[in-house]
């Protein structure tokens, strides 16, 4: 039970209205065993004994009056109790969420989002539906069951015998059988999740379908899953109909127990038309219960593994821990790496090895090198999205492992690789950084970003749609959102993590030139693939094989001769050949 | 433009929907034919057992002046048929479930390759217009919807109907007065079962709604977790995530309010039922018009009665989603493919390639290409150049037929490609767009796309000619003998996404060239890559286009140099047309565009 302790506490915050429901719950649970009784004592026992008009309204007057009661308790039960669970629910779903934005990035690269997403809705059903919904249930089956047995055994103990065997068979067979049922469901729904995925990339890919005229191959493969769900969904039919038959027949035969031995128990006298009326009544009445007894006994695992599951995620530690510094003087913009070794693995050797160098406050840096030298990792680190030892990297001075990460990215302005935004509208996403938006300032973020030209190209400008109910940005144009909304916060320190790549040249140019003309107050790290993006930086740092192999400006770099000029070549040569009359591509020298 | 929300009419009964639907259920009648005759004797069996219970109750009622053996020999023949039918109705009622359920999956099937395969041969254009999303809601929930016509609808439906009217008449039948109060009443019930259903459905419309927002909001917030903590906004976005549980929770606790209002007025509406019968019924036993096995048999009948009438809502808002999904699958094979190849045209394609005053739209608003002509001879190589949105991708989607043009001529070894076989043509042209798609399978099938001409070893040739060999090698477990054989069998995840920029593109330029084509159209990447991953693509570029007619819609410098043509296209319409030299030299648009996109 320790498993559940943590949904114990969401419980307990809503105890006034599980209190409440209770109160409505119990009483209408007795009423739903009185209202038979009530039939039977004083309308069938006297019949046949006392005139009619004696009893029979004032009798039917209170029936009537107790099933409205009844009717009403109901209501409150329902109303309390499944209303709190939903809300259990909620508050559960938003601490999950919480909890999650808290956790450090290494836990979202080997976590897959479809199963945190499966966490947050089915697991959190399964929970609910066991402490809301099976909550209600249990306590009314366990309020029914032994009181109805109490009132039938001094009714006609054999009878009981007979009816209470075979209600047994059902919880019995409820308790084999839904286990099964669930197992072949969980496989139909897998099937499904094939099916759909299998049409998904079929259809995402249909251009590739029609180029190559595979039109025909593509309903081969459709057909595949399309038949795999059948069957699957045809064995899921056959347990389905065979748990229907121990379902329904349970009542049959009941019924049948009951008209058996009533029948000889009858003729012996033991047994009046009331007793065998209220028996049939309470079969009825007391099936509801009894199954969802054997229900809820095959939901508890389930209930379980979910909550097991909820807990690996509450129970996962942010991996950044918040240094001891809090009243720390206002960022000026200085960053250091000192002899800074990373791996992302210990098995494998280290992305950054002894890495040193330093980067003034004001000052316009890049850092270049070749395709995974490590220059992403740089920038990661700086951000603190993944732990590195003390020591290694420093902030105005400071080891950014003794100040809050809060403090340390308040400073930052980042623009990441893969280009995310949100599905808003444009300026929702450009003033990310504010509460409030100040439309004007993102305006003048955008300009700087260079996106006034594509922006007066949409329907409503900077308040269009971004996604599927919008505009679709170009690779170019989402780089451009992403480097206005760093802007727009106005941070200490920009990266830009090689975020020019999609954007044409002279866009480019212009980019650079507007965030050089910003940034006098400002550190900007420019990670960049493309030399002429970063030769106006005023240092450039080469990193090759995790260290920095050559640093300077510009043109000091390419008089070293060294990789940097080598890379310079390499990327001169398309332009060296359009100058150049040799039809051949020249060897490298 | 995506098309959104399909109006559907919503209706519950639609004829027109109901008369093509049955076409799909007419192969598998029988299982709907036996399920329903097993339906109707399910009730028979049922009813009939009602009435072994008066035949009891009233048997042995007279009593005490009875023998024992009198008296059993009174019950034993309703007892033995009691037994019997309750085995009978085990089996049977198992058979009918299953029956009905397999007719329906049958249909599905059905239904469902029939969608895929119709929305396969639609064009280019379609695609254009619908959301990838929708359309697998449309082969799958839809369809999935469809099959409760089927199992829990039309069949039902009427059986439900039937057997209402039938109890009521059997009910009236037994005793007029009671019948009368019992069916009277009915009517109360179903009141009640249908005022739920409106409610029922819109509210679960806004669980399902929002729960759609909460998911999809999760998504993105996890997938945008990095920017979310850089900006310090995790306050910000739980807060709007808790805006949005807020909104789940609101149409959840709505939900709760109707089921918690309608279970109970259900159960009352029945209390009240039962004691008007209880009225009449203890009168009528008094005055001896009724037995009390009777009673009690009537009793039993009013739970048939009831039941249809109780589950009615539930029933119709099952119907009319199945009715609307029905509608828009309908709405899907109701369009025509406006690219069909009846054409019988098809020798070997050379490659001699036309376009001859070429006006297109996508939309018929916005011209795409203006009086647009072009030649490209057998074997030779044109580079289409210009800005963003000058034409040039259009230009080699009409070639490969993937639109029909608006006015001109486009053909292929002189004859209009309208006239070609479409499976030909397309064979003939080996289409390697800007962004390589994967589809999960083996490096194999990605290189082959499952067509039967394409051994092993012509997968390996294509590999090894743009230079995608190496690579694919290193993807070979580390004990394999053969590296690059092991290596096609390396599983490619969905969408690929483990591969980097440059490998995909010689992966596609393997696709293509493992075909064979006598046309290649190159939509070359722009993404950044190394100078050694530049070189390897330069070489498999090179590979690709050798002795082929091509058309590349070049972003490399390297590429549009090797082009024996240049074509410049400037909003749709032909500029300039030459040699690099010749166009460097004349100062024109070409000749800016090299100094913009190839200069620093």
């Amino acid at each position: 039970m320790r498993i559940f302790k943590r949904y114990a506490a969401y419980l307990w915050r809503e105890r006034v209205w599980l209190l409440f429901g209770t109160l409505c719950l119990i009483p209408s649970s007795l009423l739903n065993l009185i209202l038979p009784l009530l039939l039977k004592e004083r309308v069938i026992d006297n019949l046949g004994k006392i005139p009619v008009s004696e009893f029979l309204l004032g009798a039917l007057g209170i029936y009537l009056a107790l099933a409205a009661g009844r009717g009403v308790l109901r209501f409150g039960m329902r109303w309390f109790l499944v209303t709190s669970s939903r809300r259990m629910e909620a508050n559960l779903r938003n601490d999950f969420f919480r909890h999650l934005e808290s956790l450090s990035f290494p836990y979202f690269n080997k976590t897959k989002t479809g199963d945190l997403i499966s966490r947050a809705t089915q697991d959190i059903e399964a929970i609910r539906m066991f402490l809301g919904p099976g909550y209600m249930y249990i306590v009314d089956a366990l309020v029914q069951i032994p009181i109805a047995i109490f009132v039938l055994i001094r009714v006609q103990p054999v009878l009981l015998l007979g009816m209470g065997a075979s209600l047994a068979v059902l919880a019995i067979s409820v308790k084999q059988l839904t286990p099964k049922l669930s197992k072949h469901s969980e496989r139909v729904q897998a099937s499904i999740g094939k099916l759909s995925d299998k049409a998904n990339e079929l259809f995402a890919g249909t251009r590739v379908i029609k180029a190559f005229a595979r039109e025909e191959n593509a309903k081969e493969q459709f057909d595949a899953v399309s038949l795999d769900y059948k069957s699957h969904s045809m064995r899921l039919i056959s347990v389905g109909a065979l748990s229907n038959v121990f379902f329904a027949g349970a009542k049959d035969l009941t019924l049948f127990t009951l008209f058996a031995i009533g029948s000889v128990l009858y003729m012996s006298g033991r047994v009046s038309v009331g007793t065998l009326y209220l028996f049939t009544d309470y079969t009825a009445r007391l099936y509801w219960p009894v199954f969802v007894l054997g229900w809820m006994v095959s939901m508890y695992p389930r209930a379980r593994a979910a909550a097991i599951r909820l807990n690996e995620v509450f129970d996962t530690k942010p991996e950044i821990a918040d240094g001891p510094l809090r009243d720390l003087p206002e960022v000026r913009g200085a960053v250091e790496f000192r002899n800074l070794t990373f791996t992302y693995d210990e098995k494998r050797p280290p992305v950054l090895k002894d890495l040193s160098f330093r980067i003034e406050a004001g000052q316009t840096v890049a850092v270049v090198g070749r395709t995974s030298c490590g220059k992403t990792t740089l920038a990661s680190l700086l951000g603190r999205f993944f732990e590195v030892e003390k020591g290694m990297i420093f902030l105005d001075g400071i080891d950014i492992n003794d100040m809050t990460a809060r403090r340390l990215r308040d400073a930052l302005g980042y623009v990441p690789q893969d280009h995310f935004l949100f599905s808003d509208t444009i300026v929702e996403n450009i003033a990310f950084n504010a509460n409030a938006i100040d439309v004007e300032r993102a305006k003048w973020a955008a300009r700087a970003a260079c996106l006034q030209t594509d922006l007066s190209t949409f329907p409503k400008g900077i308040d269009t749609e971004i996604g599927e109910r919008g505009v679709t940005l170009s690779g170019g144009q989402r780089q451009r959102v992403c480097i206005a909304r760093a802007l727009y916060k106005n941070p200490k320190i920009l990266i830009l993590d090689d975020s020019l790549s999609a954007v044409d040249t002279s866009t480019e140019d212009a980019l650079v030139r507007n965030l050089k003309d910003a940034s006098r107050t400002r550190t900007t790290i420019l990670i960049a693939h493309r030399l002429s993006t970063v030769r106006h930086a005023d240092c450039i740092f080469v990193i090759e094989n995790g260290r920095v192999a050559e640093q300077g400006n510009h043109d000091s770099l390419l008089q070293k001769r060294g990789i940097y000029h080598d890379m310079w070549q390499k990327q001169q040569l398309e332009r060296q050949l359009e100058t150049d009359a040799a039809p051949e591509p020249m060897a490298l020298p | 433009m995506i098309e959104h929300d399909d109006k559907i009419s919503g209706r519950i009964f639609d004829r027109r929907i109901l008369r093509r639907i049955l076409p799909f259920a007419k192969p598998h009648a029988p299982l709907f034919i036996l399920a329903t005759v097993l339906l109707f004797v399910l009730f028979g069996i049922e009813v009939f057992v009602t009435f072994l219970w008066p035949r009891m109750i009233d048997g042995i009622v007279g009593g005490p002046e009875r023998t024992l053996s009198q008296s059993l020999a009174i019950i034993a023949v309703p007892l033995g048929l009691y037994s019997a039918a309750v085995v009978a109705l085990g089996g049977l009622r198992y058979y009918q479930n299953k029956i009905l359920a397999h007719g329906g999956q049958e249909v599905i099937y059905d239904i469902r390759k029939a969608l895929f395969g119709h929305l396969q041969t639609q064009p280019f254009a379609f695609y254009d217009r619908h959301a990838v999303g929708r359309l697998v809601t449309r082969v799958t929930s839809d369809v999935e919807n469809v099959s409760e016509l089927f199992t829990s609808g039309l069949a039902t439906a009427v059986y439900d109907v039937l057997k209402v009217a039938g109890v009521a008449i059997i009910l009236i039948v037994l005793d007029w007065r009671l019948g009368c109060v019992a069916v009277g009443l009915a009517p109360l019930l179903a009141l009640v079962s249908l005022w739920f259903r409106g409610r029922a459905r819109e509210s679960f419309r806004g669980v399902r709604t929002w729960l759609g927002k909460s998911n999809g909001y999760l998504q993105e917030a996890i997938a945008g977790i990095r920017v979310v903590q850089v900006f310090g906004k995790e306050e910000k976005v739980a807060l709007k995530f808790e805006k949005i549980t807020q909104g789940y929770l609101a149409a959840n606790i709505r939900t709760v309010f109707y089921f918690a209002i309608f279970f109970p007025l259900v159960e009352s509406a029945m209390a009240l039922d039962q004691s008007s019968v209880f009225l009449v019924g203890g009168h009528g036993i008094e005055a001896g018009r009724v037995s009390i096995g009777k009673f009690i048999q009537f009793t039993f009948l009013l739970e048939f009665l009831y039941s249809p009438l109780r589950e009615l809502g539930e029933k119709y808002n099952v119907l009319q989603a199945a009715m609307a999904s029905a509608e828009r699958i309908f709405k899907l094979l109701d369009e025509k493919s406006a690219i069909v190849s009846t054409a019988a045209h098809a020798a070997p394609i050379r490659g001699d390639v036309r376009l001859d005053k070429i006006n297109f739209s996508y939309d018929g608003v916005i011209p795409i290409l203006k009086d647009l002509s072009l030649r490209v001879a057998p074997g030779e190589t044109l580079a289409l150049v210009g800005a963003t949105g000058a034409g040039k991708t259009t230009v080699a989607s009409l070639l490969a037929r993937f639109y029909d043009i608006g006015s001109g001529t486009v053909a292929v070894d002189g004859v209009d490609v309208r006239a070609w076989n479409l499976t030909r043509l397309r064979e003939s042209i080996g289409f390697v767009p800007q962004d390589l798609f994967l589809f999960a399978g083996t490096i194999l099938d990605n290189i082959t796309l499952w067509r039967p001409g394409i051994s092993r070893e012509k997968a390996k040739q294509a590999l090894r000619a743009v230079g995608a060999d190496v690579f694919v090698a290193k993807l070979a477990p580390a004990d394999a003998a053969d590296r690059l054989e092991a290596g096609l069998d390396a599983p490619v995840a969905e969408r690929g996404v483990t591969f980097s920029a440059g490998e995909r593109q010689l992966l596609a330029f393997a696709r293509a060239l493992a075909g064979d084509p006598a046309i290649v159209i190159l939509d070359e990447a722009t993404a950044n890559v190394d100078t050694e991953t530049e070189i390897k693509i330069q070489e498999g570029v090179h590979a690709l286009l050798r002795g082929r007619t091509s058309i590349v819609i070049a972003h490399r410098l390297s590429t549009v140099r090797e082009a024996t043509r240049i074509a410049v296209l400037h909003h749709g319409e032909l500029r300039e047309l030459g040699t690099h030299e010749e166009l460097l030299a004349r100062g024109g648009i070409y000749a800016k565009l090299v100094k913009l996109q190839f200069e620093g």
